[in-house]
């Protein structure tokens, strides 16, 4: 499955990103991009957009203007780039 | 507070939505951090050409140094004049290139269009011979900013109208290829446009200014209220503020980035010509001395919480300590938490802001240097402060305010500590 992050200019997600493909094993793959320009990668086959905390309030937006899920990334596990909690979570939500 | 809290985030969200997603203001703002390669290589070659000697320098390599800069000045001062001193004019491509993008426009004849608008209203022109031409172009610095922003949207929101109301458009026969009839439909609008730029250079001609020269002139007062230990204070709680609600600072910059980078280009240009420098309030300024760790000046916090009881802010401040060292602060701000975290709100807010207010007067009284080169967001603000001032000083008043920072979060950190350590015990 590929899961795009996207936060201010994909630099702090982008740490979180590779936690969370390591937790994965494999399963799992993350990119993460800046909200400027996430939407010039949407034609690579994601599945599934984590928008970080601090750009929650563009949570509607980003809705509007892809066709799949749109999640926040919950603060307390971004916080301490806990990659493992959330791969748990998208694992449980889409059954992979 | 919790209540209150949750009001104050009610009613400021939609107000930080609507900011960061209005069109022009998102186009700005991502100009600005388009244009970062340009800028820095431009403070690259301030650095280089401000050797920090004084009369009583004796060290060799910083004689050779100055030296060095010295003979070859007018080099760097080329180099930086078209980079960080021709800010306005990249400005202006990727401002009308998101913003035609945003209405899904092709976005190079708008790119060309202000191009043109730009020079014509922006250089002036001193002799045009036939074989050597000269032109005045200091207003293609941070003073052109505002010109640069006016032209682009003009450009980009006429073209569209024009284009959508098929304005001009030249009825061909159907045998004619596609791409060329598109471009004669974009004749029209096109030299519609530039026929309104020179009537604007015209104007301005004749009052014997340009576009950005009146603009600059007219606006000064303005500029110099923006510049003030009053605005910049309250430009640094509002941001704090906004934060505290875990809205990132990106949100404002359509309106924050155009008064740090043109107080910066001012600067950088004044440092070269060994001029006194007007501006305080710069994005070296803002990233170097404000913010120190990310908003919130977090990395006194992040200090703290390293040697912290508990065991949760311990892992909190061993994961957040380096990433704010980079000035990235997310990871604190979510992770204590200090975003919606009532036991914060004052510290968050007060350390960010009183660091600004006594950078500022620092500035002002002149013991430490005004800053004129940016590097990078991500240097830390130790070197950052050096490297964009020159002056040692500036180094060891952002180690002072680390400290006070500290001071400052102490106390409230305890408590946090304190109600953690509570849980985590009666946990085990």
């Amino acid at each position: 499955m590929k899961v795009m992050l996207v936060c201010n200019a994909g630099m702090s997600t982008g740490i979180l990103a590779k936690k969370i493909e390591e937790a994965s094993e494999g399963k799992l793959e993350c990119k993460a991009y800046g909200e400027a320009e996430y939407l010039d990668h949407m034609d690579e086959g994601y599945q599934l957009i984590l928008i970080g905390p601090q750009i929650r309030h563009l949570k509607g937006q980003i809705e509007e203007s892809v066709d799949i899920p749109v999640d926040t990334i919950p603060p307390q596990y971004y916080g301490i780039m806990n990659g493992k909690a959330i791969f748990q979570e998208i694992q449980k939500k889409y059954n992979i | 507070m919790n209540t209150f809290t949750s009001f104050l985030e009610r009613k400021l969200m939609p107000f930080a939505t609507k900011f960061s997603t209005q069109r022009h203001l998102k186009a700005i703002r991502d100009a600005f951090i388009c244009i970062m390669p340009i800028t820095l290589a431009g403070g690259i070659v301030s650095v280089i050409s401000a050797a920090p000697v004084t009369e009583n320098t004796t060290n060799g390599f910083l004689l050779a140094w100055s030296n060095f800069a010295t003979s070859n000045s007018t080099i760097l001062s080329w180099i930086n004049t078209i980079t960080m001193g021709a800010m306005s004019l990249y400005i202006v491509i990727a401002l009308t290139s998101f913003l035609a993008k945003s209405y899904k426009l092709d976005n190079l004849l708008p790119i060309l269009l202000s191009l043109c608008g730009f020079i014509l209203t922006s250089v002036a022109p001193i002799e045009l011979g036939f074989d050597s031409k000269s032109a005045e172009i200091s207003y293609m610095d941070g003073k052109g900013i505002l010109a640069a922003i006016f032209i682009s949207i003009v450009t980009v929101e006429l073209y569209r109208i024009m284009r959508s109301k098929n304005f001009g458009r030249i009825k061909l026969p159907d045998s004619v290829p596609a791409s060329l009839s598109e471009t004669f439909a974009s004749l029209c609008p096109g030299v519609v446009i530039i026929a309104l730029y020179s009537v604007l250079f015209i104007i301005f001609y004749n009052m014997q200014t340009t576009m950005p020269g009146w603009i600059y002139t007219t606006l000064a007062p303005a500029f110099t209220i923006a510049d003030s230990l009053p605005a910049t204070v309250i430009m640094t709680a509002f941001v704090q503020l906004f934060w505290f609600f875990g809205v990132h600072d990106a949100a404002f910059s359509g309106i924050l980035a155009p008064i740090r980078e043109s107080g910066l280009s001012v600067n950088a240009a004044a440092k070269l010509a060994g001029e006194t420098m007007p501006r305080i309030f710069t994005t070296p300024f803002w990233v170097y001395f404000v913010i120190i760790g990310g908003c919130g000046s977090v990395l006194a916090l992040a200090i703290l919480l390293c040697r912290s009881k508990s065991k949760q802010l311990k892992t909190v401040g061993r994961v957040g300590i380096i990433p704010a060292f980079f000035n990235i602060s997310e990871p604190i701000i979510f992770g204590v938490p200090l975003m919606l975290n009532p036991i914060f709100f004052i510290p968050f807010i007060l350390t960010s802001t009183l660091n600004c207010f006594i950078a500022y007067i620092c500035t002002s009284i002149g013991l430490i240097g005004k800053s004129f080169a940016m590097l990078s967001w991500n240097m830390p603000s130790i070197f950052g402060s050096f490297l964009s001032t020159m002056d040692i000083r500036a180094l060891i008043l952002v180690v002072i305010l680390i400290i006070i920072d500290a001071v400052i979060y102490f106390p409230f950190f305890k408590v946090q500590e304190k109600a953690l350590l509570k849980e985590e015990n009666a946990n085990d």
